[in-house]
């Protein structure tokens, strides 16, 4: 089997194949004027062809140039390794493994940019002498029109343009090259063959750093799969150096240098393409160092020999082990024919023996393995196993990727398959891993460590790579700071800002990758280690669920790190804002102020650099907890009123005057309502949760709907806190407008738009398991915050309105004192603030200070209808403050000024007043608004309340004129007459004194001064009596007012409410018996009305004032009496009011009677005497029929004397009679006569009991008011 | 000697980590990790994950036993049902003894998951579970 020749290998090849040490390192380097992605793609169009098929090179026809003739093994080939950096780190290396050697230099030049050619003699000059090592150097000059014949050199290689050359041509060029390289192999060879000594790598110089493996690291790698010789001695001291006679120590020393000169003949062989000559070589080498324990060199063989087996099984030619790598057989199975072991399984057994000669090595100070070779070793196994593992185990493609670093094409890969499982590669990998770096340099480390991760990468161990991966970025933190602190002087004197000094990077020597691309590169695996590790890198919204929060802090504080040696401000920004947001509560005060100190240094860094749009959006999702409306003490907010009174009546709807279901909450949905024009506040409740102060460079409001003006503010959130600020906004046109969050810029952020979130986001646990691991990395994001959570505020946007203020009022402090029925007056002058807008539909309003008292007073259900008439009375009867201006025309103009005079009422418990006036702006037009907007302005008034007058009791006393009549016995009495002029001065007819009755009113005088009183009483439909008085401070007076009584009260009317309609009125049926209900203050409801209505009628007739007349001031105090304090019983209200039947008793006229009072007669005995008993109906609606009883009686007798009246007076007739029929108004007399027979003094009583069904009651009697009296001599 | 466990959830994320010390052996039960390994253990216990992810097809036991080893650390690994992982890290094989411990400790993983106010991938705070893990470490470990 040949090689093919590659169709598609532009990629570089696998530095760490298995057979990477059989290719010849070739420098690439520009010369001349090249661009870079000219060199780039001259460089690709190289590596293209980088496979060399022996068979294709011409041999060199000199003799002495025959020892690495491509003619020996014509199936062989040879592979370049073209890089584009000097790994001069690694030149102590070079004797021990050749491949390390640049041994083909070649400059690359654009012939289109070329002028001079013999410029370029000098550059192969410089080349010579910067690279002495190399074997050839060359100018490979691209797109050269010109013969090969024409150049001047043969040091110059022309390339046509790539459209007229064909593929092979840059393929016939290499051939050329490789066979000029081939010729210049000897010279070296023979270099080699003559040298004295050929030293081991680490035995060079004594000041080199002792790159040696410990002897910690030596246990170590007992563990290991490569160490199972299990029999490591512990590393000697230079003392206890093992030590020889002389003559043999050179005798060895002669073998030694003549195997290991072999040794390198072969490695030159291997390189060379002639892999059967360098297995035998190797194989000869091998038995030579082995035998003079030359364990280093002796190992680097073996490797050799394994390189040659596995290229040779790639060609498929076949070949014999050589019996130094195979197993030692065992004397048992000697006998036997013994199968040769499988190239797959020997080639891991022969890396054991290798790793455990290295081992071994470590005992020989000087001759101990470099841990680059050592650790390349172990991962170069690895690679040869992962190819035959993704390559269903031992295939060509297999091999021609362990080989040729081909892809493996893709392939279903059944588990059962697999020659090496992925865990035995693991162990192979873990004990590369386990190669210590101590003494390592810092490319070495990272070269090791990177291969380690690849290796991880490619088995799919992501988290394995990442750990590696994160242990190379905290390796070279130390590295670079310790690299930059050497690199500091130098750089002093030689600038050179082109090459970064972070110089591990593979191709950072490369002049012409920018120090950029490096941090590209190193951020390129910080993000990947993010990402493993379940760190959102892309996406700044979303909070990832998955991942370990102790490992991510940590990962992140270590990205900053790495950052901030570089120094890559960028990154700083990117991972704080990173760690910001993932991890802020885990981590202390301190470290967030270091972190954030070092974030805006960073920050004003980048910036002052000049790199734009690198910020992220700011780290906490849910800055904005609130935003609302604050009202303003300036703009009245304005509330909706409806214009129709109509409209509001109507909505009720249904029959039900309260429904329960109606909607409630009015007030909770209501929008607020913004003024068109009007600045508004909005209070914006901000958080912050980090420990340090936020610095907020600008804020506004962000909102849908309508348009509007936001105001922009900065400003400082103050560490953990929720802070409220306040911010301006203007609506600039009417509607809806719906307030969505804040756009904020905070320090070192993006500009961002923040959404209101009262409340987290609460993460729903997922219920099922879908994926788990690294596949669950998709799944487990969560957009923050979520939509659910987010809230906004909504307000309308009303037309303009005028602004009216208060100008003036005429009250000083708007505190008035008033005494209790005192009225006053004030004006107040209010002043449009509007430029353009009028004032138009005036109203006003009024609260004070008695309403919530009395309201809760009504709401009592254990108070009687007339206690809740009394309350509502003086809810709704008597405002305490009114207005006397008529507001329904008023207009203010714009800028103008108007007056509205008030007037309050001194009330009982009035303390202080609510005057708020509602104005509003209808635009004229044809189009009636159903609705309008007002906007209220309120005025409060302190108001004190002193006592005035006040009503202590009260009595009634019916006219009563008997009794001093009869004791003076004549009918000129004293008292008569005083009684007489008394009516007179009342202006009461003496006869008409029944219509009449008195009342004692005694008021008390509360106030300091003495205040005059005057009672009006209306005596009859015209004429008014008034009672005036003076009454003393301090002093209680009864006054005396006569008082016109009332009839005709119907009671069974009900007692009126003034509040609102209710539904459902409980009549207030008092279960208890009369007697008990007497006692304890509560009526029958007949009663109670009758009370109620008498009282009403009684008030009507009333009316009272003061005068503070008396004291000094100039205007004097003057108020009404509040007589509603006046509290009457039944009893009063039988004197009060007038029966609805009145029956009176006299006698008509005879010689034989004489008259001494109005109800008292002296009458002789045995004298026929006539008794007229009158019945008057005061009843206004019916006729009224009954029977009249009179019921004569012994006077000042016990009732069981006095009722025996038989034997005394004799009766005509009988004395129960029907009198029938008596209409509205009509007297009916009915007389009775009668002979007193015996002497003494007797007395009649008349009673008339009402038998029409309807009357008010049947059954009800009428008792005469007075008894007449007959004295009998 | 000293130990880290640590109950892995599905999404990487750490349910429950414990550093401890053994009571044998004169031990008083505190970790003697240095304060560079303290910090390196979770990642170590993490980059194991890969190999229980790759293990945990390959067997039909719930103990994998030793599957990883850093340096002088080995990592014993346990896979419930519910593809929670319970990983310790420790010094010395122990596999019997690791695994009754590891069979304990599923046995208070399941009572914790059979809480009402547990769901799945949340970090076990109950100072109960915390005290049965440590009382569990001193029997077995």
């Amino acid at each position: 089997m040949s090689p093919q020749p590659p169709l598609l290998a532009s990629a570089p090849l696998d530095s760490l194949s298995y057979a990477a040490p059989s290719r010849i390192r070739a420098y690439l380097c520009p010369v001349g004027m090249v661009s870079h992605p000219r060199f780039v793609e001259f460089v690709s169009r190289l590596q293209d062809t980088a496979i060399i098929r022996l068979g294709d090179v011409t041999p060199d026809p000199r003799p002495e140039r025959l020892m690495f003739s491509p003619q020996g093994f014509p199936d062989g080939f040879l592979v370049y390794n073209f890089v584009t950096t000097i790994d001069s780190n690694h030149a102590f290396l070079e004797d021990l493994e050749l491949y390390r050697r640049t041994l083909a230099v070649f400059g690359l030049a654009d012939y289109n940019n070329i002028n001079d050619l013999t410029y370029l003699h000098g550059v192969i000059g410089a080349l010579q002498a910067q690279h002495p090592q190399a074997v050839i150097h060359k100018i490979i000059l691209f797109d050269c029109p010109l013969d090969q014949s024409e150049l001047p050199s043969s040091d110059f290689i022309c390339v046509p343009p790539k459209r007229a050359s064909r593929v092979t041509s840059i393929r016939t060029i290499l051939c050329d090259l490789t066979s000029a390289l081939l010729a210049e192999l000897p010279l070296l060879a023979k270099a080699f063959q003559s040298a004295d000594t050929i030293v081991s790598p680490l035995a060079r110089d004594d000041d080199y750093d002792s790159v040696m493996l410990t002897s910690s690291a030596a246990a170590n790698n007992r563990a290991s799969p490569a160490g199972s010789t299990g029999s490591l001695p512990s590393t000697i001291s230079k003392d206890k150096r093992i030590s020889y006679p002389l003559s043999h120590h050179t005798e060895r020393q002669r073998v030694r240098r003549k195997g290991r000169s072999m040794k390198m003949i072969a490695n030159m062989f291997l390189l060379a393409g002639r892999t059967f000559d360098a297995l035998k070589e190797y194989t000869e080498a091998l038995n030579v160092l082995k035998g003079v324990n030359d364990h280093l060199w002796h190992a680097s063989s073996l490797e050799g020999i394994g390189i040659c087996m596995l290229i040779l099984a790639h060609i498929g030619v076949p070949f014999v082990l050589p019996n130094a790598v195979l197993p030692p057989v065992s004397p048992a199975s000697e006998k036997k024919e013994v199968e040769p072991p499988h190239l797959l399984d020997l080639l891991p057994q022969m890396t054991n023996t290798i790793l455990s000669l290295y081992n071994r090595s470590q005992n020989f100070p000087g001759e101990s393995v470099p841990q680059i070779t050592y650790a390349e070793t172990i991962l170069r196994t690895t690679n040869l196993l992962a190819c035959t593992t993704f390559a269903h185990g031992w295939t060509p493609a297999a091999r021609a990727a362990a080989v040729l670093s081909r892809p493996i094409p893709d392939g279903s890969i059944s588990q059962s398959e697999l020659h090496y499982g992925k865990m035995s590669i693991m162990h192979w990998i873990s004990a590369a891993q386990a190669v210590p770096l101590d003494g390592v340099d810092a490319v070495d480390a990272a070269r090791i460590l990177t291969g380690i991760a690849a290796a991880c990468g490619r088995l799919g161990f992501f988290r394995k790579r990442g750990f590696v991966l994160r242990q190379l970025v905290i390796d070279l933190i130390p590295r670079i700071i310790q690299s930059r602190q050497i690199a500091q002087p130098r750089r002093s004197t030689v600038p050179r800002p082109d090459v970064d000094d972070d110089d591990y990077w593979e191709d950072s020597h490369d002049a012409h990758i920018k120090p950029r691309d490096l941090d590209s590169g190193v951020l390129a695996v910080l993000r990947d280690i993010c990402t493993i590790y379940g760190i959102p890198v892309d996406s700044t919204s979303e909070i990832s669920t998955f991942g370990w929060q102790d490992v991510k802090t940590s990962i992140l504080k270590t990205c900053i790190g790495l950052c901030q040696v570089m120094p890559d401000y960028v990154g700083i920004v990117r991972y704080t804002g990173m760690l910001f947001r993932s991890s802020a509560e885990v981590l202390s005060v301190d470290e967030q102020l270091t972190l954030v100190r070092k974030f805006w240094n960073a920050y004003t860094s980048a910036r002052s650099m000049g790199v734009q749009d690198f910020e992220d959006e700011y780290w906490d999702p849910y800055l904005v907890r609130d935003i609302a409306v604050v009202e303003s003490s300036l703009w009245a907010v304005p509330t909706l009123a409806p214009l129709e009174a109509a409209s509001s009546i109507s909505d009720l709807g249904g029959p039900f005057i309260y429904n329960p279901f109606a909607k409630k909450g009015e007030e909770e949905g209501k929008k607020q309502l913004l003024v068109l024009g009007e600045p508004v506040e909005f209070k914006v409740i901000l958080q912050n949760p980090f420990a340090f102060e936020l610095d907020i460079t600008t804020m506004s409001l962000v909102g849908t709907g309508t348009s509007f003006s936001s105001d922009v503010i900065s400003l400082v959130v103050p560490p953990r806190k929720l802070y409220p600020m306040s911010i301006y906004l203007t609506p600039t046109s009417t509607g809806v407008l719906n307030i969505t969050g804040c756009r904020f810029q905070v320090f070192g952020c993006k500009e961002t738009t923040s959404a209101i979130t009262p409340t987290y986001a609460v993460v729903t646990p997922q219920s099922r398991i879908k994926s788990s691991g690294l596949d669950a990395r998709r799944s487990s994001s969560v957009k923050s915050p979520s939509p659910w959570s987010v809230k906004h505020v909504s307000v309308d946007v009303v037309p303009a309105l005028p602004v009216l203020r208060i100008d003036r009022v005429s009250l000083p402090h708007s505190s008035l004192m008033l005494l209790e029925g005192e009225r006053q007056k004030f004006t107040i002058v209010l002043g449009n603030v509007s430029e353009t807008i009028p004032v138009s539909d005036l109203s006003i309003a009024f609260s004070d200070s008695t309403t919530k008292s009395l309201n809760a007073a009504l709401q009592q259900d254990s108070r009687s209808d007339s206690d809740k008439y009394e309350i509502e009375t003086f809810l709704h009867k008597r405002a305490a403050v009114c207005c006397l201006t008529d507001l329904d025309d008023m207009q203010i103009p714009a800028n103008g000024e108007a007056e509205i005079e008030i007037e309050v009422l001194g009330k009982r418990g009035l303390t202080s007043a609510r005057i708020e006036i509602s104005y509003s702006h209808i635009p004229e037009s044809d189009c009636i608004p159903k609705e309008r907007y007002v906007r209220t302005l309120a005025l409060d008034i302190s108001v004190t309340v002193n006592a005035s007058i006040e009503v202590a009791g009260c009595n009634f006393v019916p006219f009563n004129y008997d009794m001093p009549m009869i004791r003076t016995g004549d009918g000129k009495s004293t008292t008569t007459n005083l009684l007489s002029k008394f009516l007179d001065t009342i202006g009461i007819p003496f006869e008409a004194m029944d219509n009449y009755c008195l009342m004692l009113l005694d008021l008390r005088n509360s106030w300091p001064s003495q205040l005059a009183v005057e009672i009006d009483s209306r005596t009859a439909s015209n004429s008014t009596h008034t009672v005036k008085e003076i009454i003393q401070p301090g002093h209680l007076m009864r006054l005396l007012v006569p008082i016109r009584r009332i009839s005709h009260i119907d009671s069974s009317l009900p007692i009126p409410s003034l509040s609102p309609a209710k539904q459902f009125t409980r009549p207030s049926v008092n279960s208890l018996s009369g007697d008990v209900a007497r006692k304890e203050g509560i009526w029958s409801p007949e009663v109670e009305r009758t009370v109620f209505w008498s009282r009403e009628e009684l008030l009507r007739a009333l009316s009272a004032r003061w005068t503070d007349n008396v004291s000094a001031t100039a205007a004097p105090r003057s108020g009404a009496v509040e007589l509603r304090a006046l509290r009457i019983t039944p009893q009063m209200v039988d004197i009060i009011r007038v029966d609805d039947v009145v029956v009176n008793l006299s006698l008509a006229s005879s010689k034989y009677i004489r008259k001494s009072g109005k109800y008292h007669w002296i009458v002789e005995a045995d004298a026929f005497v006539t008794l007229v008993s009158s019945v008057t109906s005061h009843s206004k609606t019916e006729n009224v029929s009954g029977i009249l009883r009179i019921q004569p009686a012994l006077r000042n007798l016990p009732a069981s004397i006095a009722l025996d009246i038989n034997r005394r007076i004799l009766f005509n007739g009988i004395l129960q009679l029907p009198v029938i029929d008596i209409k509205s108004s009509e007297t009916r007399h009915v007389e009775t006569d009668f002979v007193v027979l015996a002497r003494g003094e007797y007395e009649f009583l008349a009673s008339f009991q009402v038998t029409t069904t309807d009357f008010g009651g049947n059954g009800k009697r009428y008792i005469s008011r007075e008894k007449l009296v007959i004295s009998v001599n | 000697m000293s130990f880290y466990l640590a109950i892995i959830g599905t999404k990487d994320n750490a349910v429950y980590d414990l550093e401890f010390g053994t009571y044998r052996q004169g031990g008083d039960g505190t970790s003697k990790f240095s304060a560079d390994m303290k910090q390196l253990c979770p990642f170590i216990v993490h980059s194991s994950l890969d190999i229980v992810e790759e293990m945990q097809w390959n067997t039909n036991v719930m103990h994998l036993k030793v599957i990883d080893k850093f340096y002088n650390y080995l990592i014993s690994a346990y896979m419930t049902a519910g593809n929670m992982k319970f990983l310790l890290l420790h010094e010395t094989r122990a596999d019997d003894v690791i695994r009754q411990f590891f069979v304990d400790l599923y046995d208070l993983y399941v009572k914790t998951l059979m809480s009402p106010f547990y769901a799945v991938d949340q970090t076990i705070t109950s100072p109960v579970f915390d005290q049965r893990v440590k009382m569990l470490a001193k029997k077995y470990l």
